[in-house]
């Protein structure tokens, strides 16, 4: 029987790593870099379940853990949606949101509870649109046991 | 982070209401989307439906108080 986790605290969600702030300006980059990682702790079934609220996204198979053993599961699964909230928010600590322009990403396998999730990111292009500058990052979400979100991103960096 | 659950916040920060996270408009395509009938359609039960791949284009921030309309296409690959 695994250890029930204890009393969650999302308010742990909102703590910004100050080495994350760090800003990284158009001169200094180059292809290759990465920027700050970010690191939540691990998930807990009332996270979950907070975010199955808020989400309205209603699959029982993220907060139900009966209705998740009879779709042939040991135990509930993290919203896709979840991760990928801290997967933006890597891109957020570093610029401001409306330098985001574009993003696509694809689930590789699921997010468990009690794993934590590290999100990472490097920069693959540097390019110009529309006199824009941007650039475009590779972006990875890993727990202990799996690479769960491959990713791409596009941010303008003026 | 606060500049997306404190309106003070948000506009100490320079927008001017409280900004809708750059995953939001996934909810509001969850909330113009019947998920039930939409596996009773495809005849198949909840835990078949699960993201594999998602793409989002950043066109302008949404902020409260906007009046939003969603759109949605079904497309078979």
């Amino acid at each position: 029987m695994k250890k029930l986790s204890p009393k969650p605290a999302p308010n742990i969600y909102f703590v910004i790593n100050e080495k994350n702030m760090r800003l990284l300006t158009l001169d200094s980059l180059k292809v290759g870099d990465e920027i700050p990682a970010l690191t939540i702790p691990p998930v807990t079934r009332y996270t979950l379940a907070l975010y199955f609220g808020a989400s309205g996204g209603h699959n029982p198979i993220h907060v139900d853990i009966d209705f998740a053993k009879l779709s042939g599961l040991d135990e509930v699964i993290v919203q896709g949606m979840f991760s990928t909230g801290f997967l933006v928010r890597l891109l957020t600590n570093w610029v401001p949101q409306p330098a985001l322009r574009s993003r696509k990403n694809r689930f590789a396998a699921t997010n468990h509870i009690d794993e934590s999730v590290t999100s990472t990111g490097k920069f693959i292009e540097i390019f110009v649109v529309d006199r824009e500058k941007l650039v475009r990052l590779e972006l990875q979400t890993d727990t202990p046991q799996a690479q769960t979100i491959v990713a791409e991103a596009v941010v303008a960096l003026d | 982070m606060y500049i997306y659950t404190y309106t003070d916040a948000a506009k100490a920060a320079g927008p001017p209401e409280l900004l809708a996270n750059p995953t939001f408009t996934f909810m509001l395509g969850i909330d113009a989307f019947d998920l039930e009938e939409f596996t009773t359609f495809f005849r198949e039960t909840l835990e078949k439906f699960l993201d594999e791949e998602e793409n989002f284009t950043y066109y302008a921030p949404i902020y409260a108080g906007d009046k939003i309309t969603v759109y949605k296409k079904l497309l078979i690959s």
